[in-house]
């Protein structure tokens, strides 16, 4: 059987998740016997690659370079995990949804406390702008399964990640469902 | 003309970057920048929630760090109802907060900085990872 071609990538969202994915610990070196991680935060690919069976996304949609890279994504992963609560239903990272735009914690964070040139980041081309609403993974593309957690469990993770590595579609239930 | 260098994203760090190198028309740098690109602003949406939900909320801050973010609201929470928690608590934040840096610097040496020390620089990038 040929590699899996395994990509992670964090959004916006803590790094939680992918902290509990290192949590697997010797687990990973079985992963590593049959999947190669081509891309995400632990490896220098700067490109995501042509195509690659699994994505776990960590993280909301919270800027326009997450959702041109999410499309991006997308098109080139067979199998999109929304891996976490902040992918999953935008959690902490969509706390500011009801503030209404992206001006208040911009402003908050920027100018309030600046006593010397206030300004709030413009860096065209750089700084990727933020949404004015943070949004869940399937409201900026479809996804294929979810892995719910705050972050889910390092054993949670591992059960969802056997199942696809046996070629079937993961079920995660009971207590395996819960947020938090 | 003059030319950028872009990094991005800076990878095996803990946190979301990304470096702009500005060059002149000599080649020479006259500019670099280190751009931290993720931003969530806690500092508003936390405002006006009750002040229990702050040591559940504010260790998502950083899923790397996360017990310095717990213990800060913790303490602030101590200092709102003014009270002195008992020296047994004292210590096992304390314990909690030395676990963490062992974890981080473990982190940040086996998963991070690893593959270039024990690998090389030339390594391509998909093995030089910390499983490489
Ligand atoms: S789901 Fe929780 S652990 Fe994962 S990125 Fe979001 S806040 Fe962090």
């Amino acid at each position: 059987m040929d590699r899996l071609k395994i990509a992670t990538v964090w959004l916006g969202g803590c790094s939680g998740c992918h902290m509990s994915l290192l949590d697997l610990d010797e687990w990973l070196f079985e992963l590593a016997k049959v999947a190669d991680v081509v891309y995400g935060p632990l490896v220098d690919t700067k490109e995501y690659p042509a195509a690659a069976d699994v994505c776990l996304v960590e993280g909301a949609v919270a800027n326009t370079e997450h959702v041109e890279l999410m499309h991006q994504i997308r098109q080139r992963t067979r199998v999109l995990v929304a891996f976490g609560d902040c992918a999953v239903t935008g959690n902490v990272t969509a706390l500011r949804n009801p503030l209404g735009s992206a001006a208040p914690v911009l402003e908050r964070a920027y100018l309030d406390p600046a006593n010397l040139r206030p300004a709030l980041p413009h860096e065209p081309g750089v700084v990727p702008p933020l949404l004015d609403r943070v949004l869940p993974l399937q409201e900026a593309v479809p996804v294929d399964f979810y892995l719910p957690g705050c972050p889910p469990p390092a054993d949670r993770i591992k059960a969802f990640l056997q199942e696809l590595l046996a070629g079937k579609a993961p079920h995660l239930t009971g207590a395996n469902l819960r947020f938090g | 003309m003059p030319q950028w260098i872009k990094i991005d994203p800076v990878t095996r760090i803990e946190g979301h970057a990304k470096i702009t190198l500005q060059l002149d028309d000599n080649g020479h740098v006259s500019d670099a920048r280190f751009h931290v690109v993720e931003f969530r602003g806690f500092e508003k949406f936390c405002e006006g929630r009750p002040f229990t939900e702050m040591p559940g909320i504010t260790p998502r801050v950083c899923g790397i760090c996360p017990v310095s973010h717990v213990l800060a609201s913790a303490k602030a929470g101590d200092a709102l109802l003014a009270v002195d928690i008992p020296p047994a608590a004292r210590k096992l934040r304390r314990l909690m907060n030395l676990g963490q840096i062992l974890q981080s610097h473990a982190l940040s040496f086996f998963h991070l900085s690893a593959p270039d020390l024990l690998l090389g620089w030339e390594t391509p990038p998909v093995n030089g990872t910390s499983s490489g």
